[in-house]
């Protein structure tokens, strides 16, 4: 079930009415977890079976890990709980591609592909599992006593599908408190979705337009049209992503939960450190947390650092595909911080800072402009339908190859909105974003509130309105 | 209730009356301007509302003037005697660019004025079929026509169409705009009054329509049963060698039909009769512009041009040539996409020029 969608809207009415019916937490919970189930199955009601057979798995181990009598023995039951969600992750995500990989290889004609349909989110939903296990290991976590708080955490249908991964440490304490479901966490959490809404039926979906076309045939257009639909597409992956997270965050502050935030405006990072300090936020710090520190992170020496740091950014980008395009997306960046780091180490040994307070200002304009541009570049890899599409879009920017020259118009206006709400965050509150929530006791924020809902209504796209996170 | 209560609906009303004007005044400059008027027994089976502006800003941007009859065109130029009638769906009737870069204005500028003037009777969804169900209604309402162009972009032309043109509609003048708009009750003139001060309404409206409520996909039951009626009818389908001599017999019966069709149109009006013929294009990946002429139907479609005495021309070449130029193409535009939905402006100049250079020759062989 979409958010976008008369389906959701009806399921998020009666869970809110009866949410607030009723009389118990447990029976909150309880609520939230059928409508969660509802909204997981919609899709296909076969992946919910998995869903939770994944659950049940990560109950029933963590248990085990508590139970242990020895740290040998709790290790077992974490690695073979790890080892079950990443093995049916992998099943359903990578199998094909590991066995496409392996033939071409080593030459073999074909070893057959099974058909095997993805479930949605699976990604996200392994991996707040796997967070609920590692943590419960590490004893940062209690295990739960009820399958349903479990359940509730791993399913909470409004970051089920496409995040932000929440923490099991995050959110189990959230459903131990009594989370009032206020007039005013309805009020914030509405516009906060609206919010995300306007970004993802408004601008992305719109974007997409263009960017679909162009991506669709890149020899046909010129090299400053394919430059802007790399823009377009940067704007609309933003949008249409953070926007999903925006509503999350919306709907679970409806029912009383606080969700992580997933985006900060990224596009302002003047290097690759800060950039995944700002994008997707919930993902960096789950790979930084249950990957690069268990791969040893920085305790191990500077080479070490940069391997690690590599080969997280390798398994980041396959996370987000099972194809060598998203390996060498996240190798870039990888790639990325690498340099970065180095760069930093030299800097600090050898003392070069600028003090110059213009310098300072215009290094760093100069460097948010390049890590821009360099996400762009990146973004092409992310896009394009091959290897070789990606290297004729950026040669025919480079070289400003002539073609047809489309200049689509709504990646002015909404490169503009951008950039504006970007300078917005960066003054009033330090560089980093936050939500635009209006005091609706006033009069002039309920006509600002009305006429923005006009708008998107009058304005939204009215085609294809998939999230691309969905795909992971 | 209480007075606060009073004061919050009260406070919420007005803000909502604020947000909508402001939203209303956007609309004038996106989306303003007449609505259709439905009728019986005539060329099309709608108009637009007569002596109206339209502007549509959601695929290309257009600012046109609908004349008193309901058709586009600039009143400063009269109907005059021996005027060139301009049939055509909402590729002719021009509303995603500026009325003077329409086709029609732009073939008004080329000819002479004093000789010919072309009047613009494309209508939105007036496709072929369309175009000859009302062709002598059309020679009733518009009995001084010199000569008619037509501009069309599919060639199909089902037997249901055939059916149905062959039932000509008999003109009443009834059914013309100005009698029309004359006619018009009181709630139907308010009706319309209201919609044209309040564009947002038919905004809204539009929108919510394109909005999809259905939840067939629910569950992912509908994909299954789908997915097993597929695999039913794959079993069921015949096979190729049965259905190969149906196929044969479908192209020879289009000929049969189009001779008729033609024929009948001549039968109707004697004068020159010019069909443009505009197929869609598309980009390949490779770079290359590719023209989605209709081949299974083109050979019976320009022979029976000929058997009837009536020129058939081909956009194809001029579109080639403009993208071979500077990568121009017909259709698409700057808030949508290229090379698809109608035609831009370069296309309404292509397609004027080709009109221009045929009439020319027939009026060369005319003095001749």
């Amino acid at each position: 079930m979409s958010f976008v969608s008369l389906a959701f809207a009806l399921l998020f009415v009666f869970t809110y009415i009866i949410c607030r019916l009723v009389q118990t937490r447990d029976q909150k919970h309880f609520v939230l977890l059928i409508a969660s189930y509802i909204f997981y199955a919609y899709w296909d009601a076969r992946f919910l079976l998995l869903l939770i057979l994944q659950t049940y798995i990560s109950y029933f181990l963590a248990k085990k890990i508590v139970q242990a009598e020895t740290k040998q023995q709790s290790k077992r039951f974490m690695v073979l709980g790890v080892s079950i969600s990443l093995g049916i992750l992998g099943f359903f995500k990578y199998f094909n591609f590991f066995v496409g990989s392996f033939a071409a290889v080593f030459g073999i004609k074909s070893l057959g592909a099974l058909n095997i349909i993805l479930p949605v989110g699976i990604s996200f939903y392994t991996f707040q599992a796997l967070s609920y296990l590692i943590d419960v290991y590490r004893g940062k976590l209690k295990a739960c006593e009820k399958f349903v708080d479990l359940s509730m955490y791993i399913s909470f249908f409004p970051q089920l599908v496409a995040g932000p991964i929440v923490r099991a440490s995050d959110f189990l304490p959230q459903m131990e408190e009594d989370r009032p479901m206020t007039r005013d966490n309805l009020v914030e959490g509405l516009q906060i979705f609206l919010f995300g809404l306007i970004k993802k039926i408004v601008i992305a979906d719109r974007l997409a337009v263009c960017v679909d076309a162009v991506f669709a045939s890149p020899n046909s257009y010129s090299g400053l049209s394919l430059f802007l639909a790399v823009v377009a597409y940067s704007i609309q992956i933003y949008c249409d992503f953070s926007g999903y997270s925006d509503m999350a965050i919306g709907v679970a502050k409806t029912f009383g939960y606080d969700l992580c935030k997933n985006f900060d405006m990224p596009y302002v990072s003047p290097n690759p450190t800060e950039f995944w300090r700002r994008w997707h936020i919930s993902l960096s710090t789950w790979l930084r947390d249950y990957l690069y520190i268990s791969l040893g992170g920085n305790r191990k020496g500077k080479l070490r650092t940069k391997i690690n740091l590599m080969l997280t950014m390798l398994l980041g980008g396959l996370w987000h595909g099972a194809n060598w395009q998203m390996v060498f997306w996240g190798a870039l960046h990888g790639g990325a911080l690498v340099v970065h780091k180095t760069f930093r180490e030299q800097s600090d040994k050898h003392d070069v800072h600028i003090t110059n307070r213009v310098l300072k200002g215009f290094v760093t304009g100069l460097s948010i402009a390049g890590m821009y541009l360099f996400t762009c570049v990146c973004w092409v890899f992310f896009r394009a339908q091959s290897f070789a599409d990606a290297t004729t879009i950026l040669t025919r920017i480079v070289t400003g190859a002539a073609g047809v020259q489309y200049y689509f118009v709504f990646t002015f206006i909404f490169a503009a909105i951008i950039c504006i709400a970007t300078i917005v965050g960066v003054i009033k509150n330090q560089g980093h974003g936050y939500y635009p929530v209006l005091n609706l006791q006033k009069f002039w924020p309920k006509v600002i509130l009305l006429l923005v809902i006009l708008l998107t209504f009058m304005f939204f796209y009215a085609g294809d309105t998939a999230f691309i996170y969905f795909q992971f | 209730m209480s007075k606060k209560t009073v004061d919050t609906i009260l406070s919420w009303g007005v803000a909502l009356a604020v947000a909508l004007l402001i939203a209303n005044a956007v609309s004038f400059a996106y989306r303003s301007g007449a609505g259709s008027i439905q009728r019986a027994n005539a060329f099309s089976t709608s108009i637009r509302t007569p002596n109206t502006v339209i502007v549509r800003g959601a695929e290309g941007y257009g600012i046109n003037a609908v004349d008193e009859r309901g058709y586009l065109n600039d009143n400063t130029l009269p109907l005059k005697e021996h005027y060139i009638l301009m049939m055509g769906s909402s590729h002719a009737e021009g509303l995603q660019i500026m009325q003077e870069d329409t086709m029609t204005s732009v073939l008004n500028r080329m000819l002479d004025p004093n000789e010919r003037t072309v009047y613009n009777i494309g209508t939105a969804g007036q496709t072929f079929p369309l175009i000859v169900e009302g062709f002598r209604a059309a020679m009733e309402e518009f009995p001084d026509a010199a000569g008619v162009m037509m501009e069309i972009s599919r060639l199909e032309f089902s037997e249901a169409d055939f059916a149905r043109a062959m039932d000509q509609a008999e003109y009443d003048p009834a059914s013309s705009g100005i009698a029309l708009e004359q006619s018009l009750g009181f709630s139907r003139r308010l009706r319309n009054n209201i919609l044209g001060v309040l564009p947002v309404i038919s905004q809204l409206r539009q929108q919510f329509d394109s909005m999809d409520f259905s939840m067939r996909d629910a569950f992912g039951i509908a994909a299954l049963l789908e997915k097993n009626k597929a695999a039913a009818a794959n079993e069921a389908a015949p096979s190729p060698a049965t259905s190969a001599p149906a196929a044969q017999t479908g192209e020879s019966a289009y000929a049969a039909r189009m001779n008729q069709v033609f024929a009948l149109l001549r039968s109707e009006f004697d004068g020159p009769i010019l069909i443009l013929y505009h197929s869609g294009v598309m980009l390949l990946p490779d770079g290359t512009l590719l023209i989605k002429r209709e081949t299974e139907y083109y050979d019976d479609f320009k022979q029976a041009c000929e058997n009837n005495g009536i020129i058939l021309l081909d956009a194809s070449d001029a579109f080639l040539r403009a993208y071979e130029a500077d990568y121009s193409l017909p259709y698409g535009f700057n808030n949508t996409t290229m090379a698809s939905g109608h035609l831009n402006t370069l296309g309404h100049r292509l397609l004027a020029e080709e009109f221009y250079k045929a009439w020319m020759q027939i009026q060369d062989k005319e003095k001749n």
